[in-house]
């Protein structure tokens, strides 16, 4: 105490009148930068400290200075560094009473300027000293949150900077660690050097090792913080994310998410702990869970990389838990349904190894304590996360629901056999399959579907969003999949033995669209989400067109809807997607079977409707900020004041349909009739045809979609064999029957030579037909050429399609053969687990009857090539009907021959 | 994940426009970029090397040379177990500035350091500003190693590294260098945590990532 003593002593004047602070406080500046004693220097300081809060403005102006002296001077003694770095902390950290409200800052700009400052304070860091590490790094907070720019630039240009302050993460004292962390962080925000230099020293090791020893997710806010560096260091960051995956660090991302309790060294007395979601662990849950996503980007270049990391790094699992889990809070499912979606988005290998996740469904209404667990039916994961999608509202929460149909779309994203598997249980299984009373409590993707969209207008009133989920999940699956549009197309509901009318799918989704518009309680986004769906599946699918005009009443609804223009009843939007629904049913109205064919489609358009009409919806459509305002992750962010939804009215998918389609239907519109046949048919159409199958074939990467391409070019390859055999031995006729005639030549010359003249007669009568049978030849040999030609290009698309499959399959065999070097337990080939899984997974006979209509739609698909081969046909029918033609001729010639 | 034995973070150093970025890019991924982008900052890239049948991780950061980005690369100094000093012998100013790098090198680097001279551009032996004589004077002068590389037709450039490497390795096996210090720029690769090498010392460092 015998400092205090001294300390306060100069507040005494001469004449025991107190001094003014003011000049207190210059005496005291003055011992701390004159003084040679020590410890009157640090009686000084400890004085100057206790001034520190209530004259700041004058400790600042006269102490500032001296006190960074010492600072530089006595760095070694850790007494007087630490009353120094208290008050300078008192002089620069942020007080409401501070007069001007800068004043803090002030000071903390003229400690910034000098870089020496900052290089003392990064030294005294080093110091081992608990209060003075402590008191230095608060500082440097405090500096930084003043004035980040110039103390990000002080670090980064002081060699030993990032370094020294990254080593106090290997603090043993946790709030020296954890002040470093919080220092960090706020370092890091946008520096990304800073950031880089971090990565370099090792951070990523460091901050994971923390979260792990705190206990992962379970842990507390330390483990946020972790998080929220990583977070930092790795967000726009494409070299940290190289880094971080090069590194390894993604396959310790699982444990770290695990909510599993390792109750191994739990004691037989001991209460086994149970994980419990706090408030905490749900918050370090999302955070890791965004760091996850933050690597796999939708559209980021490193995207596919760290997919492919985290493919080997088994992360599925816990994110499948934590997705499914009935006890995970909604903030974190959704964020984990999320991060799976966008793990497996567009990567076929991924979507693979979450087709083969299946889970352990408990039947409704049974708690899990009464189920038994061998008897609960195992299901594919899909179905679940199908389920959560278009659960109802009192279940799951928007976010979470959009969050699975996310998932699912992520899930068919590029992936147009996934797209059929769902799209083939659309179909309801017949009622006399013997094994009803099974697949009676098991659930397939194509009924929960059709169960959501068509519930009727009762539950569409009370939950719009079921409907809604349901139709862009459906949407997605037909987008520009012919297979999956003709499969849905023969979907019918309805018994005929029961004298029921069949009716299929799309007129019951028109049905349902027609009621929930008359429906004054349901809202308009269950229309919308109808008409979306619609809208993808007409697209490009006269088929589906022409099953749609079948009910004629269905183009009267639309119309009328879009013609409507009291202020109350049009809604821009449900007009708007009328408009394009017409639009393409214009456009796409090319079957011949068509109960409405486009020729008589015009007049409703051009004159009933008008062409301008269309186009002003359309237009008013896609200006719309509903429309804008799409997101990819269907976030529910806002809501709607009045109904309580969220302004969510289109998915991303179809607003990028509308404005591919914009300009064609644009264009439709406003042709005739003759002209847009002609257009459709013509080469514009023929190339926008090969494009999009190009582009379908380059996203069927899936073994089981080049399998169905080999099959079918092995039989193409058999028929041109069989057919080059056929031409081969019609060409051996031909020098057959050109020998016997030459033969027949030579031997009426040598054995008549008295009839030369005549047989010169002969042979002037058999040269007609000679040149008859050359100019056959010729046509044959050219109609064959032209065969050739259409073989070949039919043989290239096949070889292409080959290239493709063999790339694959070495690439594949790479991985695995890199695979097992490296130990992994790999089966021994992916195509097999392929089919053992799909048998395992979906019912046998649901499969079968699958593979059924997908053989039919495959051979409507192959159209194109059929006719090819059907042309090559014809042309061979005609040669053989020529051969004949020239037999008969060669025969004439003969038996004249005989006759002379 | 490819296993490794031992992790050698390296850092390339040298003036701007030399080809410390081609030279990495022809190490790790074999190709040459005739216009490369100059760094900013620092650039990351990785391969694994064998030596002494040994599979080493080498974990390379390549620098920026321009003057105005010093201050920051020399962060990177400290915790690289290998550098490499680039000049350009077509341009006699790189040879010249060799000093001031070595020097920043010596200073904010760990005194064991192994340290390659590379005389890059060596295919244009026809502008030749440098001889091979003068280079290798300077690396025995200063105790470095020398090799003359071409990052663009590729000559040399894998020794360039490999050599470093087998130097580093050298280091570790005769004691030197302690792989449990961290700011050595070695580590333990996944696979050698329970080997018995260094059983004393392993305990810490080895367990990373499986």
């Amino acid at each position: 105490m015998d400092f205090f003593s001294r300390g306060y002593s100069v507040l005494v004047g001469d004449n025991n009148q107190p001094q003014s602070a003011q000049e207190t406080v210059r005496r005291l500046a003055d011992r701390v930068a004159h003084s040679t004693l020590i410890e009157d220097r640090r009686a000084a300081i400890l004085s100057l400290k206790g001034l520190a809060r209530e004259y700041k403005r004058d400790v600042g102006a006269e102490a500032l200075e001296p006190l960074l002296m010492v600072l530089e001077q006595d760095r070694e003694d850790a007494s007087i560094v630490k009353p120094v770095l208290e008050t300078l902390n008192h002089l620069c950290a942020r007080d409401s009473r501070d007069d001007p409200p800068s004043l803090g800052a002030d000071h903390a700009e003229r400690l910034l300027a000098r870089r020496e400052h900052i290089a003392a304070l990064l030294d005294i860091i080093e110091e081992p000293d608990f209060y003075v590490r402590f008191n230095a790094v608060q500082l440097l907070a405090t500096l930084l949150a003043c004035h980040p720019t110039p103390l990000q630039e002080a670090v980064l240009v002081l060699p030993m900077g990032v370094g020294r302050l990254m080593d106090l993460l290997n603090d043993s004292r946790e709030i020296v660690r954890n002040e470093a962390l919080l220092l960090l962080i706020a370092l890091t925000e946008d520096s990304a050097d800073i950031q880089k230099i971090l990565a370099f020293q090792g951070a990523f090791e460091r901050l994971l090792d923390i979260v792990a020893q705190e206990g992962g997710i379970r842990g507390g806010i330390i483990v946020q913080d972790c998080l929220q560096l990583l977070h930092n260091l790795l967000r726009y960051n494409v070299s940290n994310q190289n880094f971080f995956r090069e590194t390894s660090n993604v396959a310790r991302l699982p444990a770290l998410l695990s909510t599993e309790v390792d109750n191994s060294d739990t004691k037989p007395y001991e209460h086994e702990e149970v994980f419990e979601w706090t408030e905490q662990a749900a918050s370090n849950a999302i955070y890791l869970l965004d760091t996850v996503r933050l690597l796999v980007a939708p559209g980021s270049l490193n995207t596919k990389a760290n997919q492919d990391a985290i493919y080997h790094g088994d992360l599925f699992s816990p994110l499948v838990q934590l997705s499914l889990a009935p006890d995970t809070p909604p903030g974190v499912r959704s964020q984990a349904l999320f991060c799976l979606g966008d793990v497996i988005r567009g990567n076929s290998r991924n979507q693979d190894l979450f087709n083969r996740i299946t889970v352990t469904v408990v039947p409704e209404g049974m708690g899990a304590a009464v189920a038994e667990p061998n008897k609960l039916i195992p299901e594919p994961v899909i179905l679940s996360i199908l389920a959560l999608a278009v659960s109802p509202a009192e279940q799951s929460t928007y976010t979470v629901r959009s969050a699975a149909t996310y998932l699912t779309l992520s899930y068919v994203y590029g992936n147009p056999e996934t797209a059929l598997t769902l799209a083939s249980t659309l179909t309801p299984p017949p009622d006399d399959d013997p094994h009803s009373g099974l697949r009676g409590s098991a659930r397939s993707a194509g009924s929960i579907l059709t169960g959501a969209l068509l519930a009727g207008t009762e539950l569409a009133a009370r939950d719009p969003f079921r409907t809604w989920y349901a139709a862009v999940i459906l949407g997605q699956l037909l987008h520009g999949n012919p297979l999956c549009k003709s499969l849905a197309l023969k979907v019918r509901f309805g018994e005929q033995d029961h004298g029921e009318d069949p009716v299929t799918l799309l007129q019951e989704i028109t049905q349902a669209l027609v009621a929930a518009v008359e429906d004054p309680q349901v809202d308009r986004r269950v229309a919308i989400g109808y008409l979306m769906l619609l809208c993808r599946w007409v697209s490009d699918s006269p088929d589906s067109v022409s099953q749609f005009l079948e009910e004629s009443s269905s183009l009267h609804f639309l119309m009328e809807q879009m013609a409507l223009s009291s202020a109350g009843a049009a809604d821009p939007l449900v007009q708007g997607l009328a408009a394009t629904l017409i639009a393409l049913i214009y456009e796409f109205d090319d079957d011949p079977a068509c109960p409405l064919p486009r020729a008589e489609l015009e007049p409703i358009i051009h004159q009933r409707i008008g062409a301008d009409m269309i186009i002003s919806r359309l237009h008013r459509l896609r200006d719309h900020k509903a429309f804008q305002d799409v997101s990819l992750y269907m976030k529910p962010t806002l809501m709607d004041k009045h109904t309580h939804l969220p302004e969510l009215y289109f998915d991303q998918g179809f607003t990028d349909f509308f404005r591919a389609h914009y300009d064609s239907l644009h264009r439709a519109v406003t042709s005739k009739a003759s002209d847009l046949s002609r257009l459709r048919q013509g080469p514009i159409a023929d190339s926008a045809t090969a494009a999009s199958r190009g582009a379908e074939v380059g996203r069927a990467v899936d073994p089981e979609v080049i399998r169905g391409y080999e099959v079918q070019i092995q039989e193409l390859e058999t028929l041109v064999a069989e057919q080059t055999a056929q031409l081969e031995s019609m060409a051996a006729q031909l020098t057959t029957v050109q020998r016997a005639q030459s033969q027949g030549h030579g031997a009426t010359e040598a054995s008549v030579t008295q009839l030369a003249q005549q047989f010169q007669g002969v042979q002037v009568s058999s040269d007609t037909p000679d040149t008859d049978l050359i100019a056959k030849v010729h046509e044959l040999e050219a109609a064959l050429a032209a065969a050739e030609v259409r073989a070949a290009n039919v043989e290239k698309e096949q070889e292409d399609l080959l290239v493709y499959l063999a790339d694959q399959d070495t690439q594949a065999a790479e991985y695995r053969r890199r695979l097992r070097e490296l130990g992994e337990d790999i089966p021994p080939s992916d195509d097999e687990m392929d089919l053992e899984d799909l048998d395992e997974d979906l019912e046998l006979d649901e499969e079968r009857s699958s593979l059924d209509d997908e053989e039919e739609a495959v051979a409507v698909e192959e159209g194109v090539s059929e006719k090819t081969y059907s042309t090559l046909n014809v042309s061979y029918d005609e040669l053989t009907g020529q051969r004949k033609a020239e037999s008969k001729s060669t025969d004439d010639v003969v038996s004249a021959s005989d006759l002379v | 994940m490819a296993s490794y034995a031992y992790l050698f973070k390296y850092i390339i150093i040298g003036d701007t426009g030399v080809g410390k970025s081609c030279l990495l890019l022809q190490f790790t991924d074999n190709r040459f970029q005739p216009a490369h982008d100059l760094t900013i900052g620092v650039e990351f890239g990785a391969r694994i090397v064998t030596v002494g049948q040994k599979r080493i991780k080498l974990q390379i950061w390549d620098t920026a040379g321009q003057e105005s980005f010093r201050s920051i690369t020399r962060s990177y100094y400290r915790g690289a177990a290998g550098a490499l000093l680039v000049y350009d012998i077509t341009r006699r100013e790189t040879f010249d500035h060799l000093a001031t790098w070595l020097e920043d090198a010596r200073k904010y680097s760990n005194a064991n350091i192994s340290i390659m001279l590379i005389g890059n551009k060596c295919d244009l032996e026809a502008k030749r500003a440098v001889s091979r004589e003068e280079g290798e004077s300077f690396a025995r002068e200063n105790g470095l190693f020398f090799i003359e590389t071409s990052a663009k037709t590729a000559a040399k450039v894998e020794d360039a590294f490999v050599n470093t490497a087998a130097d580093i390795f050298e280091k570790i096996q005769t004691g030197v260098l302690d792989v449990t210090n961290e700011s050595s720029g070695i580590k333990l690769g996944p696979t050698q945590s329970n080997l018995s090498a260094f059983p004393a010392n392993s305990n810490d460092t080895g367990r990373g990532c499986c």
